[in-house]
C-alpha cells in the first residue's frame, strides 16, 4: 500500500464505492454518450411526468448511472425543466 | 411568449415570412436564455462569486449559440419530446462544454494523473462532513484498493490507464479527458468502456463481485 490514501475519510469510502459499481456494473452492450444524449429530451420529461423513464428507457438510465458528464447534463435540463413548470 | 405546438416551432423558425420567423427566433432566444440564466445563477455554485451581470452576459452568449445550433440541426428533431426541451438540451451542452473547457483548458494528462497516486486526499467530490470508519473497514477498504490498483496496473493499456485514472478517480469531464488524449467524447467513452469491462473480469476473479461490494458498504 502506498502510503495513507485518506481510507479513514467517508468522502472517500463514498468515491471508492461508486467507482466500484460503475467498474462491477459494466456490461457487454451499453449505451454510449451519442445515444444518451439523443434520448435526453425525451428521457427528462418522462422524468419529470413521474413515469419511470428506466422501465421505457434502460440503456439511458444505465448509462446516467455511471457517466457524470450526461448526468451533469441530464441534471441541468431537469431542474430548467422544473423551474419553466413553477414560472412559466 | 407565444406557446407554439412543436409543428409551430419547426414551421415559423424555417419560415420565408420574416413576419413569422423573426418573433420564433426571437421567442426561442428568450426561452433558451430564461433558463440558461437560471441554471447559471442557480445551480452553478462554481459562479457564485460572478458579477450578476456577468451571469446574465454569459446566459446571452450561451443562448445565442445555441439558437444557432438548434437551427442548424432543425432537421434532427424527431418530434418525441416538445420542441423546447430539446432546443433546451443543446442549450445545456452548449454551456456544460464551455464551462468545462474553460476550467480544465489550462490542464494536461500529467498534471491530473500523477504517478501511483491512485486515491489522493483531494477529490473533486462535493465538500460533505467526514466521518471516521472504524479500524476493520478501514483495513478491508485498504485491500479492495489494493485489488484495484493491481487490476488498473495490469489489465489496462496505458491510454486505458490514463483515461481511467484521469475521469473516475480525479473527477475530470470525459469531454475534458477526450481532449488530453486528443480524441473526442464518444470514442473516449469506448475506450473506457472496454477499461471497464476488463477491470470487471479482474476484479470478480479476485473475489471482488457487485455482492461482495454490497456487503462491504451495506447493501442498497
Amino acid at each position: 500500500m502506498k502510503g495513507d490514501r485518506g481510507l479513514t475519510d467517508k468522502n472517500m469510502d463514498d468515491k471508492l464505492e461508486r467507482m466500484l459499481r460503475g467498474i462491477l456494473s459494466a456490461q457487454e452492450d451499453e449505451a454510449d454518450c451519442d445515444e444518451c444524449f439523443e434520448q435526453l429530451d425525451k428521457f427528462v420529461e418522462m422524468v419529470q411526468a413521474g413515469t419511470d423513464p428506466a422501465e421505457i428507457l434502460p440503456r439511458v438510465e444505465a448509462h446516467l448511472s455511471w457517466c457524470c458528464d450526461c448526468r451533469e447534463e441530464y441534471q441541468a435540463l431537469l431542474a430548467i425543466l422544473k423551474s419553466e413548470e413553477q414560472d412559466p | 411568449m407565444t406557446d407554439r405546438t412543436n409543428e409551430e416551432w419547426l414551421a415559423h423558425l424555417q419560415s420565408e415570412d420574416k413576419a413569422i420567423r423573426a418573433p420564433a427566433l426571437e421567442d426561442l432566444r428568450e426561452r433558451l436564455r430564461r433558463g440558461l440564466h437560471f441554471y447559471l445563477s442557480r445551480e452553478r455554485s462554481d459562479l457564485a462569486d460572478r458579477p450578476h451581470e456577468d451571469v446574465q452576459q454569459m446566459a446571452e452568449d450561451f443562448a445565442q449559440d445555441a439558437l444557432l445550433k438548434v437551427l442548424d440541426n432543425l432537421d434532427s428533431f424527431r418530434g418525441e419530446s416538445r420542441f423546447t426541451t430539446w432546443a433546451s438540451k443543446i442549450a445545456m451542452r452548449v454551456a456544460i462544454s464551455e464551462l468545462r473547457r474553460v476550467r480544465w483548458k489550462d490542464y494536461s494528462l500529467e498534471t491530473v494523473t500523477a504517478e501511483g497516486e491512485y486515491m489522493p486526499r483531494t477529490t473533486a467530490m462535493p465538500a460533505s462532513p467526514s466521518q471516521p470508519l472504524g479500524p476493520e473497514e478501514a483495513a478491508e477498504r485498504g485491500d479492495v484498493m489494493q485489488i484495484i490498483e493491481e487490476a488498473i496496473a495490469e489489465a489496462l493499456t496505458d491510454r486505458q490507464r490514463a483515461a481511467i485514472v484521469a475521469s473516475a478517480l480525479e473527477g475530470v469531464p470525459l469531454q475534458e479527458v477526450a481532449r488530453m488524449l486528443d480524441t473526442n467524447t464518444n470514442a473516449l467513452y469506448k475506450l473506457i468502456h472496454d477499461a471497464r469491462l476488463k477491470l470487471r473480469r479482474y476484479l470478480e476473479a479476485k473475489g471482488v463481485t457487485m455482492d461482495y461490494v454490497m456487503d462491504l458498504f451495506g447493501s442498497q
